[in-house]
């Protein structure tokens, strides 16, 4: 029952804000005879009778599948470097492209379990050097200059 | 016939002239380069190549162009081989068997077979271009509302050969694609919808983030979870072209090669779809039809060759009608006009001398692809060469960085990490991210051509029957699901047959 739960708690979340989507639209009005909420409200009825199969499905045939256990050191792991990257982006614009990126990727190595210091300082530098000259001098990006506001 | 070969005798002569050779030689590599860098589309890099072209003649331009085009369709097969990042949109369909031969370690051989189909397919296009560029064009023309949105629903009805294993699975996939299609302005009213009172989403979610986001990202994640950072892909480094393998992929590889063409005279229908068919096709057409989505070579020639074969077919609307069919042909059809041609059904009869010369320098530069595309093999290889930490850190970082170049806005990253999200959970319980991604494509064109319809009909929606060209091509959509549910229902009644026969013999 954990399994099923686990596997689609998250479809039918994403299917909860859908269907708050939509009902937003209800009242927005349009020249077509669609109009704009109606190709979404059908995809939501699709979406709603397949979730309902899968998990009638499911329910059927859990005896079948074992449950699988969730490995916590390894998902903890995964969600260290999501917040790790959630900061990075929150932080760009503040702190700035070149300064904040090495540390990202120093970071990163750091969560996944590297500690050869000088490894990870090396990569980290040498990384951000190749990413950041032909993007910003080739492909002219304007990336956040941060506390860098010298940089050209 | 004669006089069309004439012209394209004088049009290789043209070419053979030094400056064009190289410049078409300049424009593969460029186009590789650009098209193996996530962020770069085959359109920008195209533009990136288009100030380079103001003081040369039309031909030698037009040619750097269409070469540029040809060498970032192949390109962007090169990460997602190696990676599993699509360089571009053009690539999606080829992660699912690409990537996975990468990871068991036949990289370069599915490098080499993306290289060499995307070439034939290229020669197929261009032929096909040289043959047919006025009757196809004037077909694509006679296209109307209900026929695109019957096209979008053929190009849908491939989700059992795309979605491997649970259909019921692969077409939630399909639903979440077309869902998140939707967000953005909606084109009819302009009325905001599920941006949820945030204006940075009425654009929509770009296609090339929520790609990268649900492939790459996707990917990495899973393989933290799963701890698989401490394999190391072993791989042969010797450069070989597989003769052998490339004879057996032919029929495959031609197939997708008209395929690419005729959805690429499509205006708006694109590559990335022509991938997506292709590689049904290929699917429905393969003796191991259950091989596809494990690591399947005919996985990859398919979507390889039809994406080439695309860049020929979407010259059709431009030189036959002067409409682009796609953005990487928009700044094409730029160039022309900002040289003083227009093209157009006059362009033809007006200056026959550059259309054919463009023709000629097509072919050429599909030549020129083979080449460089062999000499960059092992220099891309080495990326790989690396340690699976190491090489998600940099791939991390280059996304998102890559992402960041399509807009210069957080957002375009932020989408990237929320889709890793999305594509990290359709990965562990078996949703399938290229049925996702195919939603997600044809989603805006789906709804679009749907109430165009409808408005034409006025909310009848007899108008798809009564045209026979929608009707037929409605028919063919049935006929392909069928097909494919069949065709997956049979290979799974083998298997669990060979199944229950190994397991008696052990007992």
């Amino acid at each position: 029952m954990k399994r099923i739960l686990r596997e689609y708690s998250p479809l039918v979340a994403l299917l909860g804000l859908y269907f708050f989507g939509i009902s937003k639209l209800m009242h927005k009005k349009s020249y077509d005879p669609l109009g704009v909420y109606k190709f979404p409200l059908f995809l939501g009825i699709i979406a709603s009778v397949l979730t309902i199969a899968l998990i009638v499905q499911a329910c059927r045939h859990r005896k079948e599948k074992p449950e699988e256990s969730v490995n916590w050191s390894t998902f903890f792991r995964m969600l260290g470097v999501v917040a790790l990257s959630a900061a990075y982006l929150l932080l760009l614009r503040q702190i700035g492209y070149v300064l904040l990126t090495p540390i990202y990727i120093a970071g990163m190595l750091l969560v996944l379990g590297k500690r050869d210091w000088k490894r990870i300082l090396l990569l980290s530098v040498i990384a951000t050097i190749v990413l950041y000259v032909p993007f910003r001098y080739l492909f002219k990006v304007l990336f956040p200059k941060g506390v860098l506001t010298f940089l050209g | 016939m004669l006089e069309m070969l004439k012209y394209l005798g004088e049009g290789f002569l043209n070419c053979l002239d030094l400056q064009t050779i190289l410049v078409i030689l300049a424009g593969v590599a460029w186009g590789i380069l650009g098209g193996a860098i996530p962020g770069i589309s085959p359109s920008i890099a195209i533009v990136l190549a288009l100030p380079f072209t103001y003081h040369m003649d039309t031909v030698p331009a037009v040619a750097m162009l269409v070469a540029v085009y040809t060498g970032a369709c192949y390109g962007s097969s090169i990460p997602a081989i190696l990676i599993g990042v699509p360089g571009a949109p053009a690539s999606a369909a080829t992660i699912a068997d690409g990537y996975e031969l990468g990871k068991k370690g036949k990289g370069l051989e599915a490098l080499g077979i993306s290289l060499t189909s995307g070439v034939i397919g290229g020669l197929i296009g261009t032929l096909l271009l040289c043959v047919l560029a006025i009757p196809l064009g004037k077909v694509a023309l006679s296209f109307g509302a209900p026929e695109y949105f019957a096209i979008c629903i053929l190009g849908l009805s491939i989700v059992a050969a795309v979605g491997n294993g649970s259909i019921t699975k692969a077409l939630i996939s399909i639903v979440i694609g077309l869902a998140v299609a939707g967000i953005g302005l909606d084109s009819f009213s302009g009325a905001p919808r599920f941006t949820f009172g945030l204006s940075m989403l009425n654009d929509g979610v770009n296609d090339v983030s929520a790609m990268i986001g649900v492939f790459a990202v996707g990917e990495i994640f899973y393989s933290i979870y799963k701890d698989l950072q401490t394999k190391k892909i072993k791989m042969s480094i010797r450069i070989r072209i597989p003769w052998d393998k490339i004879k057996k992929l032919l029929p495959f590889t031609v197939r997708g090669g008209i395929i690419g063409t005729i959805v690429g005279v499509l205006p708006g229908a694109g590559s990335s779809l022509a991938g997506f068919v292709a590689y049904a096709d290929a699917k429905n057409a393969s003796k191991h039809p259950e091989e596809f989505g494990k690591g399947s070579f005919e996985g990859v020639a398919a979507p390889e060759s039809a994406n080439n074969g695309c860049v020929g077919g979407s010259m059709v609307p431009v030189l036959a009608l002067g409409v682009p069919g796609s953005s990487g042909a928009a700044m094409i059809m730029a160039a022309f006009i900002m040289h003083g041609v227009v093209p157009g059904p006059t362009l033809f009869e007006q200056h026959p001398d550059i259309v054919y010369t463009i023709f000629a320098g097509l072919f050429m530069a599909q030549l020129l692809l083979f080449a460089v595309g062999y000499l960059c093999m092992k220099p891309f290889l080495k990326i790989i060469d690396t340690n699976i930490t190491t090489l998600n850190v940099i791939i991390m970082i280059l996304v998102l960085t890559g992402s960041f170049s399509l807009s210069n806005r957080l957002l375009e990253p932020a989408i990237v990490l929320i889709f890793g999200l999305l594509g990290f959970w359709m990965k562990l319980y078996g949703y399938s991210p290229s049925a996702m991604v195919l939603g997600l494509v044809l989603g805006g064109m789906l709804e679009d051509e749907l109430r165009r319809s409808l408005i034409m009909s006025r909310g009848s929606f007899s108008i798809f029957f009564t045209r026979p060209l929608c009707l037929i091509i409605l028919i063919l959509s049935v006929a392909s699901v069928a097909y494919g549910y069949i065709k997956s229902n049979k290979a799974a009644k083998k298997a669990a047959a060979q199944r229950s026969a190994s397991d008696s013999d052990r007992n």
